[in-house]
């Protein structure tokens, strides 16, 4: 018995090794696949300029080649590793918060209410005083607002539980993306509806290095932080009334993770979108291999969803000749057949045995 | 002898008649002879014979585009009811457009349009869809005839210079007054026809990216879009054939010499602000600064209206790519 739990601890640990390598692999990569045609010799002199400020390199201090490489493409690779890895470690949280495994990062609304904030921001102009990045931040408001908003409605009339959490965010997202639409309807304005339908699709493109500043710290503490909650993750699945049993009250824990998960999809809302499907795919994907205990789910997920849409952003990248697609469509188009196999492969379950 | 110089005079006659004839042509344009039938499209493209027993006399004209062509015509009297104006008509038309029935709705619904009762709409493509008017093929069996601006047909055909100077010459046809309409696209062709002139002896044509910033994405407009098709007329040459969504790195890929930056004031917005703030977003950037164009600072605003189903503000989108183009031009 004992010497099982030590072998699945080493292939856990192999696991975690392998993916770590696997992603900075991949950031390196990434960043050799593009329209601009530029030798991967001269990706990496570039690299290696910026980051030991080798003399040798001085030529590719500046210029064209420069600018593709470390204002363009590094920082998208870095933001597909952050927001990959929040929407994939959010996902999972939420699957287990509200003991669905329909959930994902937008479950409480947050997608529609993010929606709604991009619309007005895009439309009506709202927010403009926030300077270039102004639809982000109204959308990023949006979402915070709406995912507020949920958990204070479910906490009303009695203590919110799962059914009510969800209730809730199914209805404040209703009401959301009917203003949206509202809004959409009344401008008449056939630029701006194009805008918010690509915006709603997501991107990660325009990533300015300051954005990464941002978004991947929070990325990687929120990822930290939720790994050491695994206990309290793995008893939500019991659900309330065996934690209660077991001495443990679950409520305020819950409410605690609501925030941060918020925060943390509100920031890859700001920087990207709403990228679906990833942070529903990701944790069911891990679940199949790894089963459902958060202590090794939790940063498989991260690792595996960071991996993930690395690549899937080279793809929208390279798919189409002298332009891209939003990753949004990529994503859903590549990661629902393999979940459909995933799933028919393999008998699935969801929580408590495996 | 004499035979001779008899024939001569014959001859001189002869031409002069003959001249006297061509300079008539010119001046006095045809007349139409109704019933006329007009070849217009469905907003899928599909093509729709219509057939006018004299001009129309209550047109609905939706959008910028066709409400200006119209009133350039002089054919304010002829208009029943306008809508969808992005922004307030030319000074010069702006004495008739006062005279219209100019609705609140910007898509008038299509129970308006039937109180309406017009005898002629014309629109754009989009607005016979499902869910405004319905096909444009029903409203003509009903006896409305409907002309769609050539350029805004969604069947994903290309849009061209030529497709718009049909438009108005065929408004020209429709409306009896050929000779204006004339007049106006022969304006812009002469134009054209001056560039290329000024500019024969340039061997390298400056290449070109036509450009628009939204908020998270980049549109290029290529060859098979009005404005691209403007840019080649004009000996452009365009370096991203994509019409549609492009990313940051196939600006700098494409590195032309110039590159002209779309923007479209909405009525309520202050066009300079619209303006400043979209070449900003290439001009102020880091990632742009290698670029040939920024560099050399031949980046220049161009208003969305004047290359996107421009009808008579065609002339102002020819003039302001060619002045982009050849900074050196001079044009009347």
């Amino acid at each position: 018995m004992k010497k099982r739990k030590i072998i699945q601890t080493s292939v856990f640990l192999t696991a975690l090794a392998v993916l770590l390598g696997l992603l900075v692999f991949s950031v390196l990569a990434s960043v050799a696949f593009g329209n601009a045609d530029i030798s991967i010799r001269e990706v990496y002199s570039v690299f290696l300029y910026e980051i030991f400020h080798i003399k040798r390199f001085e030529e590719f201090a500046s210029g064209p080649v420069h600018d593709v490489v470390w204002l363009i493409r590094f920082p998208r690779a870095m933001l597909g590793l952050s927001v990959g890895m929040g929407l994939s470690v959010c996902g999972a949280v939420m699957q287990a918060i509200v003991k669905n495994p329909l959930a994902d990062p937008y479950i409480l609304g947050i997608s529609s209410g993010a929606s709604l904030g991009a619309t007005m921001a895009i439309v009506l102009g709202v927010g403009s005083v926030f300077g270039g990045h102004f639809v982000g931040v109204t959308a990023f408001i949006g979402a915070m607002t709406t995912s507020f908003a949920v958990v204070f409605i479910a906490n009303m009339g009695g203590r919110a539980n799962a059914a009510k959490l969800i209730l809730a965010g199914m209805a404040i997202s209703s009401v959301c993306s009917a203003m949206s639409n509202f809004v959409l309807y009344l401008a008449h304005n056939k630029g701006a509806t194009e805008e918010v339908v690509q915006w709603t699709m997501g991107s990660l493109a325009n990533t300015k290095w300051s954005e990464i500043q941002v978004v991947l710290p929070i990325m990687l503490a929120g990822t930290v932080i939720f790994w050491s909650q695994f206990r309290s993750l793995n008893m939500m699945l019991l659900g309330d009334e065996t934690a209660i049993t077991l001495g443990t009250d679950l409520h305020r824990v819950r409410t605690v993770y609501l925030i941060l998960s918020s925060v943390m999809v509100g920031f890859a809302v700001y920087c990207a979108g709403t990228i679906g499907f990833v942070g529903l795919i990701v944790p069911h994907a891990v679940r199949m291999i790894s089963g459902t205990d958060h202590k090794k789910l939790i940063p498989l997920s991260a690792l595996v969803g960071a991996i993930f849409l690395i690549w899937a952003d080279v793809a929208c990248r390279v798919i189409l000749e002298n332009s891209e697609m939003p990753i949004g469509i990529f994503v859903s188009v590549i990661g629902a057949p393999c979940f459909i196999y995933l799933m028919v492969r393999r008998s699935y379950g969801f929580g408590g045995a495996r | 002898m004499r035979k001779k110089k008899h024939v001569t005079r014959v001859l001189a006659v002869l031409t002069s008649a003959s001249l006297l004839a061509a300079g008539s042509m010119t001046a006095f344009a045809a007349e139409t002879t109704y019933p006329v039938t007009v070849t217009t499209y469905g907003r899928d493209g599909s093509e729709l014979e219509t057939v006018y027993e004299k001009a129309p006399e209550k047109v609905l004209a939706v959008y910028q585009g066709c409400i200006e062509t119209l009133l350039a015509l002089g054919l304010e009297d002829h208009i029943v009811a306008a809508a969808g104006l992005d922004n307030a008509v030319p000074d010069d038309q702006t004495e008739a457009f006062e005279k219209l029935n100019y609705l609140d709705e910007f898509t008038p619904s299509l129970e308006t349009v039937t109180m309406l009762d017009p005898d002629m709409i014309f629109s754009w493509g989009s607005y016979f869809g499902e869910d405004t008017l319905g096909e444009a093929s029903d409203w003509i069996d009903k006896g409305v005839n409907t002309y769609i601006s050539s350029n805004t047909k969604s069947d994903g055909s290309d849009r061209t210079l030529e497709n718009e100077y049909t438009d108005i010459l065929n408004m020209g046809i429709i409306f009896n007054v050929q000779d204006k309409a004339e007049e106006i696209v022969n304006e812009m062709k002469d134009t054209i026809a001056s560039v290329l002139e000024q500019t024969a002896s340039i061997e390298e044509k400056p290449t070109v990216m036509v450009i628009e910033f939204g908020s998270t994405s980049i549109t290029n407009y290529g060859a098979s879009s009005l404005g691209g098709d403007m840019v080649q007329e004009l000996g452009g040459v365009l370096v991203n054939d994509v019409y549609g969504s492009i990313g940051q790195e196939d600006v700098i890929a494409g590195n032309p010499d110039v590159i002209f930056i779309v923007y479209m004031p909405y009525s309520g917005d202050d066009p300079e602000e619209v303006k400043n703030d979209r070449v900003s977003r290439l001009v102020d950037e880091e990632v742009y600064q290698s670029l040939n164009a920024v560099q050399n600072g031949r980046v220049y605003p161009i208003m969305l209206s004047e290359m996107y189903a421009s009808a008579t503000r065609t002339q102002d989108g020819i003039r302001t790519f060619a002045q982009g183009l050849y900074p050196d031009l001079t044009l009347e």
